[in-house]
């Protein structure tokens, strides 16, 4: 089943009609394309979030229209004909722990699918599952979401969308303010996820190293339009566009270009450490010998 | 939520925004205490005009205001139509049982409905030209005679512009939530009430646990930042009387006593 | 001279059972840029809050600028730090960025003339004199926090402490207020203690403390550190990246430094390296 997304003349204002009115999304055309890893990158308040907010509906189209899967939104849509498709998208946001109220863990990841109908026996076997993909020990179960760690209770947020079991899973920086351990693995979570269950990934985020290593489409979005799309490798082909456009490089990509002033050379620019280290491995001498 | 627009500030440098919050305080409030001399059309009239006057003095178009009204709309009407329906005397236009249209019932349902209006779009022009920052200012200048017996001016004043200033924030995270929720299936305002009770609990916990926490983070860094008690510090903002202030006054008391004037002596 | 200095510290929140803080002992030296380390959860904020008195240590001493944080002196110490926190939104209590920088001063009785020159003074030096009048609604989260640090400008502290203050923001916001604090270590000669997951933060600091689960781990320079190579996750920092290279670099064969070499100094070494072949 596709659920290939399109946004077509998308625009959109928050408050429209009064006098604060802000168009927060000019005229934006994409494609997202079922099975793939979308990543979103762009200055704060370029438009991100108002972008992902569109593909569950939660906001609808000032004007233009946004297709999901096989279901039409614009401005028009009944909101009485979403329910399904917030179960098709989950969508993780910013700093998800602020959503848990549950008494318990497992009452918490359990509370979505009930709302689509799902038994409460049947939805507190998926949650048990879900804590499981999440690396959530069992022993969590029956304490209290607001007892466990900062990283702890993110993943009980982000099981509680998984347990949906959406075909779209859409995050808004999910590693904002955990540590580096915290943020690999919450990456590393979601890359297994797509690979094991073909979920669709659209991901904003402001670490290039991540686009690099994970992404395999990019949407830059820059004062509420989108200023460029295609594969990390062609947006980041460019630094001279991206400095002008407040974003940076992968750091593995930034180092490549200090080694090319130092003399080495680049077929292509390599976006991460393993890619930088195939190219230069071969124009060094073996160390070992220097060492005799 | 995001049409909401009664009790907003909205930014500009028009004769009302510039005027000190202390004037601005002083003359809504007489202005409101005089509504209720106001009898006949000749003082309705001249509250109006006066009101009309300071509507254009703002330089927010009228539509803006009408907008502002819109949220209590049914309000009006629910209170009117008690008037009309209630009200009892003079002559009997229509009856239907104990319930009547009479020419007192129009009359006063008018007066009502007049009231209305003209109290709410004066408080509007004060919170859409005034900070609700200098609100609190003003009110805690009016107020500081009340040091003198020890009552906490400062405190208070302190309190209030905080919650304020958080007013937004918590709208936003209500919001943000609200969002989130409603990602994960909850319908709001959808089926009975104890269904719509039920889709309250997802929001109102969160919200209540992360202002919780926000009010001790805020407090800390106030802490930090050398906050000991609210009455022995200075104050960085300093209200400043102008004779565009002074006039101001001069207009309001000459269309004010007007009325009352018009009301007992004429 | 150690103008901070802590010794045998305990701190046990009263709803946990286990020890937040578990008998640290360290040292600050004048000048210094200190980085603090450490997974989370490990105590870093516990810490930091022990320090200028907003909670009161079970036992052990803390001494800023050779005098004993007590009861009776924690006011007068905190004149001497100031302190910048994580959520840019909750320390921002003015109604407008001038109000918020004044509140430091209004708290100690500041005059209000002498309050308005230090005011304009502090925004001029954070870059953000232009929006003076400007509620935080409208700021970005880079932009609260420069107001944040031009609030501890104006009170003009001897040591600051950083509690990941930039970890909110964007990679350029963090960039720029690293800059901000950086120049103002240099010209008002400040401690600054910064609290931080951010491996170039860390890499910038002349030395780091690294915190774990309560207990003191070590302190060294970063050079030393990140010797430590993947460890490095286990403390809250990342891989540095000269590290990784390195290490992919090793799996195809290269033998490469077992020492830390920083940026410059990897690509030093393998221009030397190329030009050897
Ligand atoms: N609820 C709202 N009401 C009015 N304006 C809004 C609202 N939410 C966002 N905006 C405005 O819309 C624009 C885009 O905001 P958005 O949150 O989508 O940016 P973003 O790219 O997600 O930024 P960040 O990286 O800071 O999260 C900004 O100018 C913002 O101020
Ligand atoms: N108010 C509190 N009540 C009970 N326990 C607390 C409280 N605050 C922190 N703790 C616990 O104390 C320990 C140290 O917390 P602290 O906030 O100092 O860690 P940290 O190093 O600053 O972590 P982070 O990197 O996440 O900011 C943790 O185990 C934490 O769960
Ligand atoms: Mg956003
Ligand atoms: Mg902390």
């Amino acid at each position: 089943m596709a659920t290939d997304i399109t946004f077509e003349q998308v625009n959109y204002s928050y408050q429209a009609g009064t006098p604060f009115a802000v168009q927060a999304l000019k005229n934006i055309n994409l494609q997202i394309k079922s099975g793939t890893f979308t990543a979103v990158i762009g200055q704060t308040g370029s438009g991100k979030s108002t972008l992902i907010q569109h593909l569950n509906a939660l906001l609808k189209p000032s004007s233009g229209t946004v297709t999901i899967g096989d279901q039409v939104i614009t401005n028009e849509t009944n909101n009485k004909h979403l329910k399904p498709l917030r179960k098709k998208v989950g969508m993780v946001f910013q700093f998800p722990e602020n959503q848990l109220f549950e008494e318990t863990v497992l009452k918490d990841i359990a509370f979505g699918p009930q709302n689509f109908g799902v038994s409460e026996a049947d939805a507190n076997e998926l949650a048990k599952r879900m804590a499981g993909e999440v690396g959530l020990d069992e022993s969590l179960l029956s304490r209290s979401p607001f007892d466990l760690s900062g990283g702890q209770m993110r993943r009980v947020a982000i099981a509680g969308v998984l347990a949906l079991e959406p075909e779209v899973l859409v995050l808004d920086e999910p590693t904002a303010g955990l540590d580096p351990r915290g943020r690999l693995e919450i990456m590393q979570l979601v890359t297994r996820l797509r690979e094991e269950q073909g979920l669709t990934i659209v991901l904003i985020t402001h670490q290039m190293d991540d686009v690099a290593d994970y992404a395999d489409h990019v949407l830059v979005m820059g004062h509420g339009e989108l200023l460029k799309q295609g594969t990390p490798r062609e947006i980041f082909s460019d630094p001279e566009w991206l400095t002008a456009h407040q974003l940076g490089l992968p750091s593995a990509t930034r180092f490549a270009y200090e080694l090319q002033q130092a003399g080495f050379e680049f077929e292509t620019m390599p976006l991460t450490v393993s890619e930088l280290a195939d190219e230069i491995a071969p124009q060094l001498g073996k160390g070992d010998d220097r060492h005799e | 939520m995001n049409k909401v627009m009664f009790g907003r500030f909205i930014p500009g440098h028009s004769w009302v925004h510039r005027m000190d919050p202390r004037a601005k305080l002083v003359l809504c409030f007489l202005y409101i205490a005089v509504i209720f001399f106001a009898n006949d059309f000749w003082t309705y009239l001249v509250m109006t005009v006066l009101l009309l006057a300071s509507v254009v003095a703002s330089a927010i178009p009228l539509r803006v205001y009408i907008h502002g009204l819109m949220p209590l709309f049914w309000l009006m009407i629910f209170t009117v139509l008690i008037q009309v329906f209630f009200g009892a005397g003079g002559h009997v236009y229509w009856q239907w049982g104990w319930l009547s249209v009479t020419q007192n019932g129009l009359n006063s349902a008018g007066v009502i409905l007049m009231r209305f209006v003209l109290i709410i779009l004066i408080s509007t022009i004060l919170t859409f030209t005034t900070e609700p920052l200098e609100i609190a200012d003003g009110i805690e200048s009016l107020l500081s005679p009340l040091r003198k017996v020890h009552f906490p001016v400062a405190t208070l004043a302190l309190m209030l512009s905080l919650a304020l200033r958080f007013v937004p924030t918590l709208m936003d995270e209500a919001e943000k939530i609200m969002n989130a929720q409603r990602s994960r299936g909850v319908d709001f305002g959808e089926g009975g009430l104890r269904q719509r009770i039920r889709t309250i609990v997802p929001i109102l916990i969160p919200l209540f646990v992360n202002a919780f926490n926000r009010a001790i983070e805020i407090s800390t860094a106030m802490e930090a930042r050398g906050y000991q008690d609210g009455e022995n510090r200075t104050k960085y903002r300093q209200l400043k009387w102008r004779r565009l202030d002074s006039w101001s006054l001069v207009i309001y008391m000459v269309g004010l006593s007007s009325v009352v004037a018009l009301r007992y002596f004429i | 001279m150690a103008i901070i200095k802590v010794e045998h510290l305990n701190y046990k929140y009263s709803n946990s059972d286990t020890q937040a803080i578990d008998d640290v002992s360290l040292e600050i030296q004048t000048g210094d840029w200190v980085a603090i380390v450490g997974h989370n959860g490990s105590g870093k904020s516990t810490l930091a809050k022990l320090l200028i008195g907003l909670m009161a240590a079970d036992s052990g001493k803390i001494t800023i600028d050779d005098q004993e944080l007590t009861p009776e002196s924690v006011w007068q110490i905190r004149e001497k730090v100031g302190m910048v926190f994580q959520n840019p939104d909750n320390q921002f209590v003015g109604a407008t960025v001038a109000d918020d920088v004044a509140f430091g001063m209004e708290n100690r009785s500041v005059d209000r003339d002498t309050m308005v020159t230090r005011v304009n003074h502090a925004l001029e030096q954070v870059g953000m004199l232009d929006y003076k009048d400007r509620e935080p609604a409208n700021l970005s989260g880079g932009q609260k926090q420069r107001v944040a640090l031009a609030g501890i400008i104006a009170i003009a502290p001897k040591i600051l402490i950083l509690d990941e203050a930039t970890s909110m923001l964007d990679p350029r916001g963090r960039q720029a207020i690293l800059q901000v604090i950086q120049q103002l270590k240099d010209d008002l000669n400040l401690t600054v203690l910064s609290i931080t997951h951010d491996i170039n933060e860390a890499a910038n600091a002349d030395r780091i403390v690294v915190i774990d689960d309560g207990h003191f781990v070590e302190e060294s320079t970063p050079s030393e550190l990140f010797n430590h190579g993947k460890q490095l996750v286990e403390m809250g920092l990342d891989v540095p990246l000269p590290e990784k290279v390195k290490d992919a670099l090793q799996e195809r064969h290269i033998a490469v430094p077992e020492s830390y070499l920083d940026e410059r100094g990897l690509v030093d070494w393998l221009r030397t390296s190329r030009l050897n072949k």
